[in-house]
Order: C-alpha cells, then structure tokens, then sequence
C-alpha cells in the first residue's frame, strides 16, 4: 500500500515536472517578471512547487534553450532585479503545448468519466 | 542585510555552489546568483527578519541538494563541468594530472635515492673481508715458531689471534688469509700489496684458484698473482704472502712494528677502490736476529 502511495507521487511529481517549464512560459505570456515574482506565483497555483530553489535551474534552461531571455530592471525597492521575457520561440513552444495539452487533457477527462461510469 | 552578512545565508549560499559541483561553472554561477537574487527579494519584503524567518525562508528555497539535482536533470551535455571519462586510461590520465607534482617528486626521490645508494654502494660498501674461513694457511716462518696468543679483540669481542714474530734477516715469512667476496657482483683485485709499506721489499704473493675447504695446504693449488683476477659473487680465494726480511728495518731496541690491515687495490662495479682491509690477525715484528754492522 505504501509503495502504492509512493509511485503515484513520484508519478504526480513526474507530471507536475514535465509541465512546470510550460507553466513558467505561461506565466510570461503577457507580462515580463522577475524571478522571485515568477516564483510566487508559482507557488500560489496548488502544488506547482515545492523547493522555491529548483525554479532557478529551469529558467536557466530556458534561457539556454532561447524560449526566454531576460534583461536587467532598476527596482523601484532594492537592486536591480532580473526581468524573464518570453521570446518568439518560447511564444510557439508554448502555443504547441497548449495545443497538445488540451487533446491530452480531453483525452484522460474521457477516459475518467468513462472509467467512473 | 543581504546574502552575504547573514552568516546562515551566506553558508546556505556555500553549500548550494558546492552542490552543484557537477555543473558548468557558468551555469552554476548563474543560478547560483539568481537564487541570491531571490533570497535578497524574500528578505526586502521582511522589515526585521528573524532567524526562526531566515530559517523558514532557507526552507521554502529549498535543500541544496534538491536543486543541484535539479539543475542536472534540466542540464544538457555542454552544461556540464568538463570531466574526464571515468573509463579506465583517461581517469588514470586524470589521476596523473591531478597528482602529477607528487608523483614526480615521488618518482625524483626514487631516482635520486636509487642514484645516491648506487653511488654510496660502489664507493663505500666493501665487499672485500679478510679472514680466516677454511683457510689453513695462517703465520709462518722460515726457522723457529711464531709466538700465537689467542685473545678476544677488546672492542669486537670476538676471538681474536695475535702473532709476534721475530725479524731474521735473510729468512722468509709467510702469512695467508680467506679473501671473501660478500657482495653479489663479482670483484677484481688488481693489487694486494704489504703494510706497513716497504717491510718486505721482494714479496711473492700467491692465489688459490678456488676456495676449497682443505686443511692441508699442500692440497690446495696455489699460484702466483701476476696479473688481476676476479673473484666471483658470493665466493673466496685464499692468499698467501711470502717476504724475506731485508734491510734491517728495526733499529734501536725495542722497536716493533705491527700489521693488522691489508691493502687491497680492486675494481667493484667500474670502480677503483683501495681499502685497507683489517686482517683476522696481527702480527707483531720485532727483534734484529741477523743483523750486523752499524746500524744494528
């Protein structure tokens, strides 16, 4: 039973994993942020994150990766802070995914319902 | 207050750059300082924080270790510290490199320890011993005994033969002893010659081909040193000294003269050497049977 409970949050992690980088270009759709604002608003969304820290090395990736970039901001409080600015690349990955998501999503809705009926 | 004064952000910061050890230092650099970034912004929003507050937000960022891990999940290969392949010759490769001051300090002593001992082993080891195993032939004398006192060498310890004998102008004296070669590499002897020097002006000196236990002398073949022979490794040769007393070297009574080294001119190991060998024995001179004339 415990194993049970165990591979079903690794498997939720997983998930939550694999669309966290998606959720972080989201968040960047209409607006610049910076990190730290990134972050809480990531945390306000149920469960998106649990270690604040390990955003930093997916937006790090990103960034590699060419779907953000980010830019330097004088802070109106404190230092300057670092801006995250979706990119056209980031604009279609995103765009991509959100497609794919919601197919995926219909797709397991159904096999929910279905599964209960 | 900023990462750096706080002393447990300032560990924590420590602690998450040694993390990510594995990273490239670029990458991590960057997100070690955009965590900073956000460790600074957390702190401007607290207008006294605690420690209990910097604890729980330490917390809320997460163990180093979580997010190194995590850095390496989201990494790509260029993102990764350069290493050397763990396969078997480029980690040893590796090893050398890292180590490669020790290991030539290592490698100089050896050489240079090799280099001294050798140097240290051809001069100064002796490898030539004088001494008395199985050899039959001790002090002797033309006409009369010489005098043989058995005692113990005082500072060895160990049985020790003293012989006196008398000067008889014109007669012959023998003495012999084992020439031993201790070392493992054969020895040549180029000369043996007499101390005290000039005692025995026409001396015959004579060599057995081989050690042989025997204790008759007649039975063991002896020839004449006239050229330079080797002794192998590991192996003896007896010698026998035969002068004539000449010239009456003793004037004034109570004059003696006393021999206990043999001079031995060799080659060990491409080196010349002269030792003085200290001989199983020592002979005592004295006495001017013989002498006649002024100066006796």
């Amino acid at each position: 039973m415990r194993d049970m409970v165990a591979s079903q949050d690794k498997s939720l992690a997983q998930m939550r994993r694999g669309t966290l980088e998606y959720c972080v270009l989201a968040l960047l759709r209409d607006e610049e942020r910076y990190g730290f604002d990134l972050v809480k608003a990531l945390g306000e969304a149920d469960g998106m994150v649990t270690s604040e820290g390990t955003i930093y090395p997916l937006l790090s990736r990103l960034r590699r990766d060419g779907l953000v970039s980010t830019k330097w901001e004088e802070s109106p409080s404190g230092p300057p802070r670092r801006y995250y600015r979706l990119t056209a690349k980031g604009q279609r990955a995103l765009s991509e995914f959100v497609d794919e998501w919601q197919r995926f999503r219909d797709a397991v809705d159904r096999l929910m319902e279905g599964g209960r009926g | 207050m900023n990462t750096k004064t706080h002393p447990e952000i300032a560990e924590y910061v420590a602690r998450l750059r040694t993390s990510m050890g594995d990273l490239a230092p670029e990458r991590r650099d960057e997100i070690v300082s955009e965590i900073e970034e956000h460790i600074e912004e957390a702190l401007a929003e607290m207008p006294s924080p605690t420690d209990a507050d910097i604890r729980n937000l330490l917390e809320r960022v997460g163990d180093p270790r979580t997010i190194a891990a995590e850095a390496l999940e989201r990494s790509v290969d260029d993102d990764l510290a350069e290493r050397p392949p763990r396969r078997y010759p480029a980690a040893f490769l590796a090893f050398l490199r890292r180590h490669l001051r020790k290991i030539l300090i290592a490698l100089l002593s050896l050489v240079l320890g090799f280099a001294g001992f050798s140097a240290w082993y051809v001069t100064r080891f002796d490898p030539l011993h004088a001494n008395l195993h199985g050899n039959p032939f001790r002090v002797a004398t033309q006409t009369g005994r010489p005098l043989h006192v058995n005692t113990i060498d005082p500072v060895t310890a160990r049985p020790f033969h003293a012989y006196s004998v008398e000067y008889r102008d014109k007669e012959w004296f023998e003495y012999g002893f084992t020439l031993a070669n201790t070392s493992p590499f054969s020895v040549t002897v180029e000369e043996i010659s007499v101390r005290p020097e000039g005692l025995f002006p026409s001396m015959q000196i004579s060599i057995s081909r081989e050690s042989e236990l025997a204790t008759n002398p007649s039975r063991i073949a002896m020839r004449p040193l006239d050229a330079a022979f080797s002794i192998p490794a590991h192996s003896a040769r007896y010698v026998v000294i035969r002068g004539t007393f000449t010239g009456c070297p003793f004037s004034g009574a109570g004059n003696t003269a006393t021999a206990y080294l043999q001079k031995v001119r060799f080659r060990f190991l491409g080196v010349g050497r002269t030792e003085f060998l200290p001989l199983p024995y020592s002979i005592e001179f004295s006495g001017r049977t013989g002498c006649t004339g002024a100066g006796a």
